[in-house]
């Protein structure tokens, strides 16, 4: 897998990206009369980052050169099938409609469109799940279990979950 | 001394204080057993409740709710790998792999026994030590927390596998997201690219449930799940507690140092139960003959873990009692219900109010007998629960981390968070960047930051050179420097020896 055959280059680039991004914030901490101001943690912590994630980049250039120079064969770590990332995907895009969904629909009508699509997009496609009188079945799960979550933290935990703009 | 334990005794036992803890417990397992669902939520939760009941009731209640959810986090660490709360977070280093070897209920049974055993450790320090303990907590100021923190920091690299490097950077990025926000002294705005919610900062509850539910999520969803469960729990009906005398004699020495950490920064105000496990299983692993098994499922990553853990609830019991200082958030609620109830902690309780401190004492001793008994008699329940098939289980725990979550912020952007730093997650899981470093990082970060800032406005000329006046901050950057070295000289003598 990709991530796996170059992960000390890639967690390199992530740390020095981190690291850029921070470094171009701290300029606009407010400097005050205070010594050792807000600035002084930041300040080590993005050097911190900046250094690791250049050490891992070199790190990880000198193993591709490396295994290019010995002809290493190649590990198989499997690969990232269209599937996966499919389902990976459509889980994110899932639970970002379900985020934005919520203040508008509520935590019921949202909740219970969360685990519907996520249980029918983790659903594996075997013989024992027949598509037709599955998702009957997975709908009527959702509802419920959303609905009892709903009544168990907000009528018994007196907990507030989001109720919705949408109604009165 | 046993004037007081008798007439806390008789404060106690009655049929309506032992069913409240006993009550209490089973709702504190079910809050802690559930990601998202904090022991800190299910309090705030029955603190209302608890000013309409008699003090010891309430204190029953709330107690069997502290020790209860402090042990339930580790079902659903050992079983699903999402620990419950944030102090069983090493539970699930060696507490999963278990369960993936079909040995759940054992794991669960070990991590139950020693979590019993945590707790019995702290009520001895409590009786025993108090008084000593908290005067010697007194003596910690900027410059000694500022040295705890950046011990506790140095000690994440022995909690590393493959990578120092990577491990590190998981510090450091756990320290940059600990830094969005206000800033402390000051209250300057830090790291917020123009973002208004993000003036608060990250919550410690957004980011658990970021990096350990909702990026679970992703790891399921990247997987071809199998119909079958996922965990096989092949040994059933085990025997006890699923340890036989041999490994508990071996692992005595590995209980006792764990229940010393856990009682010790269960005394120290600001610590608490997340941070003893961290620590407590670093020293486990770096002190082991086989640090390399750690993580691949054995027993004494568990009992570092748990026993620390527990002890922690004794020890933070210490400062609360002798000196009115709460050791960590859940008995900062506890101190308000004592207060509510006209019970003012402090060195005047012991000698005014004697019973009631005895029965605080003894509500901790029977308190973990029913966390014992609870957790052992629904625990078929929750493995049956929680080994629901993945793509039904995983969505319904990212169902309550939502409740959890929203419930704790009150704040849409904290879901957003989540969601986003799932993502996160997931990545850092692909290039094998671990998580435990970044979340330790994230909670100590705060008070190496204040103390170093304090430590440095209260030293003569500001500079740091001060800090090294006092002698257990130099105690413990010795002890920092020694553990950052010593995995280094091992593997240089060994390389030597080959």
């Amino acid at each position: 897998m990709l991530f796996q055959k170059y992960e000390k280059l890639f967690s390199g680039s992530f740390f020095l990206l981190i690291g850029i991004l921070l470094a171009t914030q701290i300029n606009k901490i407010k400097i005050t009369n205070i010594s050792m101001d807000s600035r002084l943690l930041p300040i080590i912590v993005v050097s911190i980052l900046s250094v690791i994630g250049l050490l891992l980049v070199i790190e990880g250039i000198v193993e591709i050169i490396k295994q290019k120079n010995l002809n290493s064969t190649k590990l198989n770590f499997g690969q990232i099938t269209k599937k996966n990332i499919k389902n990976i995907l459509c889980c994110f895009l899932i639970t970002v409609l379900f985020v934005y969904l919520l203040p508008i629909f509520g935590f019921i009508i949202s909740g219970s469109m969360l685990l519907f699509g996520i249980i029918l997009t983790l659903t594996p496609k075997g013989k024992q799940y027949k598509r037709e009188n599955i998702i009957y079945y997975f709908l009527f799960l959702s509802v419920a279990i959303t609905t009892g979550i709903y009544f168990l933290f907000v009528k018994i935990f007196l907990i507030l979950l989001p109720r919705g703009n949408i109604w009165p | 001394m046993l004037e007081y334990l008798n007439e806390g005794l008789a404060l106690i036992t009655n049929l309506r204080c032992i069913l409240l803890l006993f009550g209490g417990t089973i709702l504190g397992v079910l809050f802690g057993c559930v990601p998202g669902l904090t022991t800190n939520m299910c309090l705030v939760v029955m603190l209302p409740l608890s000013f309409t009941l008699k003090s010891i009731d309430a204190i029953s209640l709330l107690m069997g709710i502290q020790v209860g959810g402090c042990t339930g986090g580790l079902i659903s660490a050992i079983l699903i790998n999402i620990p419950g709360t944030p102090a069983n977070i090493c539970t699930t280093f060696d507490g999963h792999p278990m369960a993936k070897r079909g040995e759940a209920e054992r794991a669960i049974n070990i991590s139950l026994f020693y979590s019993f055993l945590g707790n019995l450790l702290g009520f001895a320090a409590l009786i025993s030590i108090a008084p000593w303990l908290a005067n010697f907590s007194l003596k910690f100021g900027y410059y000694e927390f500022f040295a705890i923190g950046v011990f506790s920091i140095t000690i994440i690299s022995t909690l590393i596998s493959d990578s120092v490097l990577k491990g590190l950077g998981s510090a450091a990025l756990g320290m940059a997201l600990a830094l969005i926000g206000t800033a402390p002294i000051d209250y300057a705005n830090r790291l917020t690219f123009g973002v208004i919610n993000l003036d608060g900062g990250i919550q410690l509850i957004t980011l658990t449930i970021g990096l350990y539910a909702f990026g679970a999520l992703y790891e399921v969803a990247e997987k071809d799940l199998e119909i079958e469960r996922t965990i096989q729990n092949t040994k059933r009906n085990i025997k006890g507690f699923g340890i036989s005398l041999k490994e508990f004699s071996q692992q005595s020495f590995n209980m006792i140092r764990s229940a010393i950490i856990g009682i010790i920064i269960g005394v120290l105000p600001g610590l608490g139960a997340h941070i003893s496990n961290l620590v407590a299983y670093s020293i486990a692993k770096n002190q082991s003959k086989y640090p390399e098994k750690y993580g691949t499922g054995i027993i004494d990553g568990l009992v570092a873990s748990e026993t620390s853990n527990n002890a922690t609830i004794g020890g933070a019991y210490i400062p609360l009692l002798t000196l009115g200082i709460p050791g960590d958030g859940s008995t900062a609620l506890i101190l308000a219900t004592l207060i509510i109830h006209g019970i003012v902690p402090g060195p005047s309780l012991f000698r005014n109010q004697g019973d009631i401190v005895y029965a605080i004492f003894l509500l901790l001793l029977i308190a973990s007998f029913s966390m014992l008994i609870v957790i052992k008699g629904l625990l078929h329940y929750f493995i049956s629960a929680l080994s629901l098939p993945e793509h039904i289980l995983i969505p319904i725990i990212i169902l309550l981390s939502v409740v959890g979550v929203f419930g704790s912020t009150k704040l849409i952007f904290d879901i957003w968070l989540c969601v986003f730093i799932g993502l996160l997650a997931f990545f850092m899981n692909k290039v094998k960047i671990p998580l435990g470093p970044l979340l330790i990082a994230y909670v100590i970060t705060p008070i190496i930051e204040i103390n170093l800032r304090r430590g440095l406005m209260v030293a003569k000329n500001r500079t740091f050179w001060e800090f090294f006046q006092s002698p257990i901050f130099c105690v413990l950057i010795c002890l920092s420097i020694l553990v950052a070295t010593l995995p280094l000289i091992i593997k240089i003598k060994k390389q030597k020896v080959f």
